[in-house]
């Protein structure tokens, strides 16, 4: 039988006979508090090594479908050869920006983001450069069944982190709408890379239809490119709605 | 002690449990924040936004789980009273913790976008018909409005406006929160996470609120008095033996089909009052007879034991019940008086006499 103790609030000398079981439950709470916040606090998915790689400037030729990149001319910053996926500001694409300058030779500034091999390119400016543009040229690599992760690729490459699962999809499906590039991201590598720029199976962009499967693990055939020094996936939409 | 509104009736009590409320809130979500990041195995640190929301969303569900134990501790032990007093403040600083959450996960997630933030929030995640990718974010909001309005609602004002029993039945769709807020974790952080801990830390969570509730419904079902029996007179049920009331204290008596009586016993008299405290409907028959009033274990309102009315300048009256004794046993009239009605109490000594 526990001691007979009537607590009144407005009487605080009405704890006084539970002082020390107060006490006790105060420590307890506190140091409840403090290990669940350190374990909970430390016990983290690893966003993985996406991250921002401070300003850029980029040059080379522009490419719209299935999204536009940039992929580039020689520089201390990039070999040739190599794509830089491009997105605005916020959760915005740069398609409108992009469009008029299609198969031009262009210069783009803004802050980098990297992960793996992949490079993004947070746009500020945009603008025609004068010189050849000669598009590079795509390489079919064949038909694939992937599994994986859509995910938009501005917050799975370092903007966020992390910027990918289910607690992500939500954003990353606002992300698709705004024309921020899709990357799909394997569950195993191809051509040594799980990071690929993604389209519908015609090169086009994303379709809506497919936003059910952003932030889940999901299996998807269709065809694998190159362009540049990165894959595009391009997804059978059909199908993978159909399933 | 009664209604008068005022923002906070502040007493020492009341500071001392904020106090300490929000110190534990300031630990949790400063280690969460400041240290516990530099505990974390990662390529690379998780950003500052992502680590905002797992804190204050990890903290309220805490918060929660702790204010839905703390009806069953306090009818479990007695010692648990002092957190049950305060409850309203532990709930409104709760919602404040869920909003901020809140407020992190619509700024990093949908703001920012050519579409609206409020239609990117309905809209961004649609897939009702998978479990994985399922928008929880539907049941964060259906709780956090719950929260909100239970929050909105805690004052006195409300209390008095809608009536005890609206208000109190209101305050129970709080366990329509805590399942919406399971939920929300379920089909959002734990379908991501690669460790076990939150999902134990919730199993544990869910499993503590429903057992500590299972067992204080048995206890309180083993401390009620049994049913009030018929007696000769119709108009009358034998309640049981006189000294089954300890001097100062009452005891419930549940009513087939009617609101629980209170008994209590105080200087050698009884007195039967609706069981209901005027303010919160809390169980008075679970308090004690103080300064010869009855008082409500939940927030201490008093009541006259003569006549069930709140000492002056109070004006809260409680409905009372005619009680007689008979060789040893108390018969109780279970049709309530009208509030304010005068009806003596009944002197244990003067009726044991033959």
């Amino acid at each position: 039988m526990k001691r007979d103790v009537f607590f009144v609030g407005w009487s605080p000398r009405s704890a006084l006979p539970m002082i020390w079981f107060l006490g006790a439950m105060l420590l307890v709470l506190a140091g409840a508090s403090a290990g669940l916040a350190l374990a909970l606090g430390s016990a983290v998915n690893d966003p993985g090594g996406g991250d921002f790689t401070g300003d850029k400037v980029v040059i080379g030729v522009m490419v719209t479908a299935p999204y536009p990149v940039i992929v580039t001319d020689p520089s201390p910053a990039f070999p040739a050869g190599h794509t830089v996926l491009l997105s605005g500001g916020g959760k915005r694409g740069v398609q409108d920006q992009a469009a008029p300058l299609a198969g031009q030779r262009v210069r783009a500034t803004g802050a980098g983001v990297k992960r793996g091999e992949i490079d993004m390119l947070l746009v500020d400016t945009l603008a025609a450069e004068p010189g050849n543009a000669p598009v590079p040229a795509e390489r079919d690599l064949g038909v694939w069944r992937l599994s994986g992760e859509i995910c938009d690729g501005k917050c799975v490459l370092g903007v966020m982190r992390p910027g990918d699962g289910p607690t992500h999809k939500a954003c990353a499906n606002v992300c698709l709408t705004g024309g921020v590039p899709p990357v799909f991201v394997a569950t195993s590598p191809v051509q040594g890379t799980r990071y690929m720029l993604m389209g519908d199976a015609k090169g086009g962009r994303l379709p809506d239809a497919l936003r059910d499967g952003t932030g889940v693990i999901r299996r998807y055939d269709g065809s694998v490119r190159t362009l540049g020094d990165v894959l595009v996936f391009r997804a059978d939409v059909a199908a993978a709605v159909g399933r | 002690m009664s209604a008068r509104y005022a923002p906070v009736g502040w007493n020492v009590s009341k500071i001392v449990y904020d106090l300490v409320l929000l110190g534990l809130i300031a630990l949790y979500v400063g280690l969460f924040l400041w240290i516990a990041p530099m505990l974390q195995r990662v390529t690379a640190p998780l950003d500052p936004w992502s680590i905002r929301m797992a804190a204050y969303g990890t903290c309220a569900f805490l918060l929660l789980t702790l204010i839905l134990c703390i009806g069953p501790l306090a009818r479990l032990d007695r010692r648990f009273m002092p957190l049950l007093y305060n409850r309203r403040h532990f709930g409104v600083l709760t919602c404040a913790v869920a909003l901020t959450h809140a407020a992190y996960a619509f700024d990093w997630y949908f703001m920012y976008s050519p579409t609206d933030p409020y239609v990117a929030l309905l809209s961004g995640n649609t897939s009702f018909g998978q479990v994985q990718g399922f928008p929880f974010e539907v049941f964060g909001i259906a709780a956090l409005l719950v929260l909100t309005l239970l929050a909105a609602t805690s004052h006195d004002f409300w209390l008095g406006f809608l009536t005890p029993p609206v208000w109190k039945a209101l305050h129970m769709s709080l366990y329509g929160a805590y399942a919406a807020i399971v939920l929300h974790v379920a089909f959002g952080a734990l379908q991501a996470a690669r460790n076990p801990l939150l999902a134990l830390t919730v199993l544990a969570g869910l499993t503590t609120v429903t057992t500590l509730h299972l067992l204080a419904a048995r206890r309180q079902r083993a401390a009620d008095g049994a049913r009030a029996l018929p007696s000769n007179d119709p108009a009358w049920l034998i309640v049981g033996p006189v000294d089954a009331i300890e001097e100062d204290r009452g005891i419930v008596v549940p009513i087939a089909g009617a609101e629980s009586v209170a008994i209590f016993r105080h200087a050698g008299r009884l007195s039967a009052v609706t069981n209901l405290c005027a303010h919160q409907n809390g169980p008075l028959g679970e308090g004690r007879v103080i300064d010869g009033c009855i008082t409500c274990p939940w927030h201490g309102f008093q009541y006259r034991f003569e006549d069930g009315q709140a000492p002056a300048p109070f004006t809260e009256k409680l409905a009372l019940y005619r009680l007689r004794i008979e060789n040893g046993q108390i018969l109780l009239d279970p049709r309530p008086q009208p509030p304010g009605s005068a009806i003596e109490p009944t002197h244990v000594d003067r009726a044991r006499m033959p």
